[in-house]
C-alpha cells in the first residue's frame, strides 16, 4: 500500500488540483442533479463530488491509482452526509426522522451467522439505508424521500472488527498500537455480509445475513454496517454517474470502470447474485495517522460514526471441530480473498486465526512440531459455544503421527478435549517414530461427541537427519499462584545439553511443555522458526510477546550460551497472566520438555511447595 | 462411454469469470456501485481439491474445495445448492440447508449434466444420522458419508439450482478409505 505523503500533497495539492479537477470535469449527465447531492461540492463541470462523509476530498487524478505524485487531496472539502444505514428496523419511513444508530455492540441488534439457507443457524437483521439531506444538525441530517433516486442500486455490507479492539478499520488507537495494523486492515477488506437493494422514496430495507459471528456467552462478534448507492440517470444499471455512500473503512476505486470482472450485469435485485469485484490495488487504504488526513477510515463501534451503524454478530450451534492458527501481524498481508476469523480465549482475550485445512511436517522424528488451535464450531468455521452439558473433542492422529500436547491419557494417537465454556486448546502435533519413517501423508480427525466433526491433512515431508533427545542437565521450574484469577506465572530455567550453534535457534521451532506428576500438561508454548531474535553477536537470542498480550504472555524468553565455553545452553523464560489453577502446588514432580526443532530435550524435576502453599519449586 | 460433461464453466470466457471471482470476492462502497449495476448471472462453482478421511469408528468424512457463491448463500436461499458425493451409481447429496438425500441411479455413474439435475434432484430419500453436512465456508465444503460407501474410488461435483437453469461443477475424484 502506498500512503499519501504531507510533502507530495503540499507540492501537489496547488499545483495539481486545477488541472485534475479539470481532468476529472466530464461532460456535465444532462438530467435533474439529485436533491442529495443539494449543495454538494461540484466538479468545474458540475457534477457533485464523490467524497466519504467527513472525510476530505481525496481525488486519485489523472492516473486512477491512489498513492501517485497526481493524486489530490483537499482538506478544505470535507464530504457531508448523503448516506445513512441503520440496522434493526428503528427507521420509520416518511418520518423523516434518522434514529441514532446503536452506541455499543452490547447494545446492536443481534444477528447469528450463517443467513436463512444453512442448517440449524443463521438470520438476517433488518437494515434501512437512507437517503440523508445531509443538515448538519441532527448529526446524520433528516430523511429526504424524494422519488429522483427511486430504482437505483444500493449495496449493504458488514464489516468485522476482528481484533476486537472497538474500531473496524485500522488505527493506532488502540492497546496494540501500530503493531496490528496489517491485521485490522483485513478488517476494512473483508466482507462479511453483503447485499443487493434497489433505493425507493429515498430508502432501501432488507435483511442482511452475516458469515462471522463469535459465541453469544462471549458477548458475539462487533460489526459496522455500510452502505452505497448509485445515483445516475440511466435505466436499468443506474451507473452512469456518481454515489453516494455512508462511510466506509476505505475508500474504493472511484471509477467503476476499475472494478474487476463484470461480465454481464444485470439491474441490483436483492435475491439476485453479486457478481462484481473490486482492484483491490486502487483502494485507498492510508495508514493510521496520516500527516494530512489523520485516521478519519478507522471506524469506532460506539455509535460515534453516525452514517453507520452496529451489529453483534453470535455464531450458531457447535456441529463442527474447526483447527486454525493464529496470524503474525507482523507479517500477515490483508487480503479480501483471505479468510480470517476472531478466536477468544476462555478468558476473553481476542485473537485473530486463519483457518488450517492442511499442514507440514518433517518427517524427522521427535521436534519439529506444528501447532493448532482447536475448537467446536458451528457450520460456517466461527468459534461456537458448546452446549450446556458441555462438549468434547476427540482427536485422532493416525498412526505416523503424534499429538505431543496436551497428553493427559499417555496416547500419542488420541487426546480429549473437553468444553465447558467457549475456548480453545493449543494442539502440538509431530511426526510419530523415527527419521522417515512416516510415509508420505497422515490425518488428524476430530469427534465432537463422538460425530466425525472436522479433519486436517497431515502431510510429511523427508527429515534431513535424526533429531537428537538430549537431557536438560540442570534447571529450575516455578510455579506462582497469584490471588487474583489468571495472574499466575512461570520462571524456568533450563541448562539444555547442547551449545548454541547446535540448537540453531533463529532456524528451527522452539517448544516448552510442563506437566505434572501426572503426566498431565498446563503449559505448552510453540514459537514458529524465526521467533527468536539473536544479539549482535549471536551469543544469545531473545524473545517477548507484545506488552497487549493478555493471558500467558512470555515477559521474558532467553536463550543463553552457557559461560566458560561449555557445550550448554541456558533457557530462561518467564510467562506471566497464566490460569495455573489445575496445577496440583503439592506435586512431588515436573516433567519438562524443551524442543527445537528436531532436538529435544527432557528431565523430570524434583519439587516442593512453599509453606503458603501458593509458590512449587521444582528442581533438577 | 463417458458423457461430455456440459459443465457451464466450459464455457468459453468462463474459466476467465471464475477466476476473477476466486481472486477477488471483495467490494464496496464504489463497489456498492459497480455492485448495484452488476448483479451476476450464474453461480460459481468450482472444485480445487478433495480429500477423504476415517475415523476410528469407520465414519468417513469427505472435503471438497474450491469456490462457489458462498457469500451470496448467506443473504438468500437457492432452491437448491450443495455437494454431491458419488461412488458407481451410489450417491449422497447434500444441500447447503443441511438436508442429505441418498440414493442409487445410472445417472450419476458416468458424470453429472446440468441436463440430469433436475432429475437427479428428485431422486432419493433422506439419509440418518450420522450422515451430515459438517461445516461450510467460502473455500470448503465437508460431509459424512453413508456409511455404505466403501473404500475406493469416487468423485465429488457441486451443484445449483438458480433461477430457471441449473448448474453441476467440475468433477474431482477422491479415494476413500
Amino acid at each position: 500500500m502506498t500512503h499519501l505523503r504531507s510533502g507530495r500533497f503540499a507540492a501537489f495539492a496547488c499545483s495539481l488540483v486545477a488541472s485534475a479537477l479539470a481532468a476529472l470535469a466530464l461532460v456535465t449527465p444532462a438530467h435533474a442533479i439529485p436533491a442529495v447531492y443539494a449543495g454538494d461540492p461540484t466538479d468545474a463541470a458540475g457534477r457533485p463530488r464523490i467524497i466519504l462523509p467527513g472525510v476530505p476530498l481525496i481525488d486519485w487524478g489523472p492516473d486512477a491509482r491512489f498513492g501517485t505524485s497526481d493524486d489530490v487531496v483537499d482538506t478544505s472539502i470535507v464530504g457531508d452526509v448523503d448516506l445513512v444505514v441503520r440496522t434493526g428496523g428503528t427507521f420509520v419511513p416518511g418520518s423523516g426522522v434518522i434514529p441514532a444508530p446503536a452506541a455499543s455492540v452490547a447494545g446492536a441488534p443481534q444477528v447469528v451467522a450463517g443467513g436463512l439457507q444453512f442448517p440449524s443457524s443463521g438470520g438476517e437483521v433488518p437494515y434501512d439505508l437512507i437517503v440523508s439531506d445531509g443538515a448538519p444538525s441532527p448529526a446524520a441530517g433528516h430523511a429526504l424521500p424524494d422519488p429522483d433516486l427511486d430504482g437505483r442500486g444500493a449495496l449493504v455490507v458488514a464489516f468485522a472488527d476482528l481484533d476486537g479492539d472497538g474500531f473496524v478499520g485500522p488505527t493506532d488507537d488502540d492497546a496494540a498500537g501500530a503493531a496490528d495494523d496489517a491485521v485490522e486492515a483485513q478488517e476494512a477488506a473483508m466482507l462479511v455480509g453483503r447485499r443487493l437493494a434497489v433505493l425507493q422514496s429515498g430508502a432501501a430495507s432488507g435483511g442482511l445475513g452475516v458469515s462471522l459471528g463469535l459465541p453469544a456467552s462471549a458477548g458475539g462478534l462487533g460489526l459496522v454496517i455500510a452502505g452505497g448507492a448509485v445515483t445516475g440517470a440511466v435505466p436499468p444499471l443506474y451507473d452512469d454517474d456518481g454515489w453516494i455512500s455512508t462511510l466506509f473503512p476505505v475508500l474504493w476505486p472511484l471509477d467503476p470502470g476499475h472494478i474487476i470482472g463484470g461480465g454481464n450485469p444485470r439491474p441490483a435485485d436483492p435475491f439476485g447474485l453479486v457478481d462484481i469485484e473490486v482492484d483491490y490495488e486502487r483502494v485507498f487504504r492510508p495508514a493510521p495517522r496520516n500527516p494530512v488526513l489523520g485516521t478519519p477510515f478507522a471506524i469506532p463501534l460506539d455509535g460515534s460514526s453516525v452514517t453507520n451503524d452496529l451489529v453483534r454478530a453470535i455464531s450458531g450451534p457447535a456441529v463442527a471441530v474447526a483447527f486454525a492458527r493464529a496470524l503474525d501481524p507482523a507479517t500477515f498481508v490483508p487480503d479480501p480473498s483471505r479468510s480470517v476469523l476472531p478466536l477468544d480465549e476462555s478468558d476473553g482475550t481476542r485473537h485473530v486465526v486463519e483457518p488450517v485445512r492442511s499442514l507440514s511436517l518433517v518427517d524427522d522424528g521427535p521436534g519439529g512440531t506444528a501447532s493448532l488451535l482447536v475448537f467446536p464450531a458451528d457450520v460456517l468455521g466461527n468459534q461456537a459455544d458448546p452446549p450446556a452439558a458441555g462438549a468434547a473433542i476427540e482427536l485422532q492422529a493416525s498412526a505416523n503421527l503424534r499429538i505431543v500436547a496436551p497428553d493427559a491419557d499417555g496416547d500419542p494417537r488420541r487426546e480429549t478435549l473437553a468444553f465447558t465454556e467457549a475456548g480453545f486448546a493449543e494442539v502440538v502435533l509431530d511426526d510419530a517414530g523415527a527419521t522417515n519413517d512416516g510415509g508420505a501423508q497422515g490425518q488428524l480427525v476430530a469427534t465432537l461427541d463422538g460425530a466425525a466433526a472436522g479433519a486436517v491433512r497431515v502431510t510429511l515431508t523427508p527429515g534431513t537427519g535424526g533429531g537428537t533427545t538430549g537431557g536438560i542437565v540442570r534447571g529450575s521450574t516455578v510455579v506462582k499462584r497469584a490471588r487474583m484469577p489468571r495472574k499466575d506465572a512461570l520462571r524456568v530455567e533450563a541448562h539444555l545439553d547442547a551449545s548454541l550453534a547446535a540448537l540453531a535457534a533463529a532456524s528451527r521451532d522452539l517448544t516448552i511443555a510442563l506437566e505434572d506428576a501426572a503426566g498431565a500438561p498446563f503449559y505448552t508454548r510453540t514459537l514458529p522458526a524465526g521467533s527468536l531474535v539473536p544479539n549482535r553477536r549471536a551469543t544469545s537470542f531473545g524473545y517477548r510477546d507484545p506488552a497487549s498480550t493478555g493471558a500467558g504472555r512470555i515477559a521474558q524468553l532467553m536463550l543463553v550460551r552457557a559461560p566458560m565455553g561449555a557445550a550448554r545452553t541456558i533457557l530462561r523464560l518467564r510467562v506471566t497472566g497464566l490460569d495455573l489453577s489445575a496445577v496440583d502446588l503439592a506435586s512431588p514432580s515436573m516433567g519438562e520438555r524443551i524442543a527445537l526443532g528436531t532436538d529435544a530435550f527432557q528431565a523430570t524435576l524434583a519439587c516442593v511447595a512453599n509453606r503458603a502453599g501458593n509458590i512449587l519449586t521444582c528442581k533438577r | 462411454m463417458k458423457k461430455v460433461n456440459r459443465n457451464r464453466y466450459a464455457r468459453p470466457g468462463g474459466g476467465r469469470r471464475i477466476a476473477a471471482a476466486v481472486l477477488a470476492i471483495a467490494l464496496a462502497v464504489v463497489g456498492a456501485t459497480a455492485r448495484a449495476r452488476a448483479a451476476g448471472t450464474s453461480p460459481v462453482l468450482l472444485l480445487t481439491a478433495g480429500d477423504a478421511f476415517s475415523d476410528d469408528a469407520g465414519a468417513r468424512l469427505v472435503t471438497a474445495s474450491g469456490a462457489f457463491n458462498f457469500d451470496d448463500l448467506v443473504q438468500f436461499s437457492f432452491p437448491a445448492v450443495g455437494l454431491l458425493v458419488v461412488q458407481g451409481a451410489r450417491f449422497a447429496r447434500y444441500e447447503v440447508s443441511g438436508e442429505v438425500v441418498e440414493g442409487s441411479s445410472p445417472l450419476v455413474a458416468d458424470g453429472i449434466t446440468p441436463a440430469e439435475l433436475p432429475t437427479l434432484l428428485g431422486i432419493g430419500s433422506a439419509a440418518a444420522s450420522p450422515v451430515r453436512l459438517v461445516h461450510a465456508d467460502r473455500g470448503e465444503v465437508s460431509v459424512v458419508l453413508p456409511a455404505d460407501f466403501s473404500a475406493g474410488a469416487a468423485s465429488i461435483v457441486l451443484y445449483a439450482h438458480h433461477e430457471t437453469e441449473y448448474f453441476v461443477s467440475n468433477a474431482i475424484p477422491v479415494v476413500l478409505p
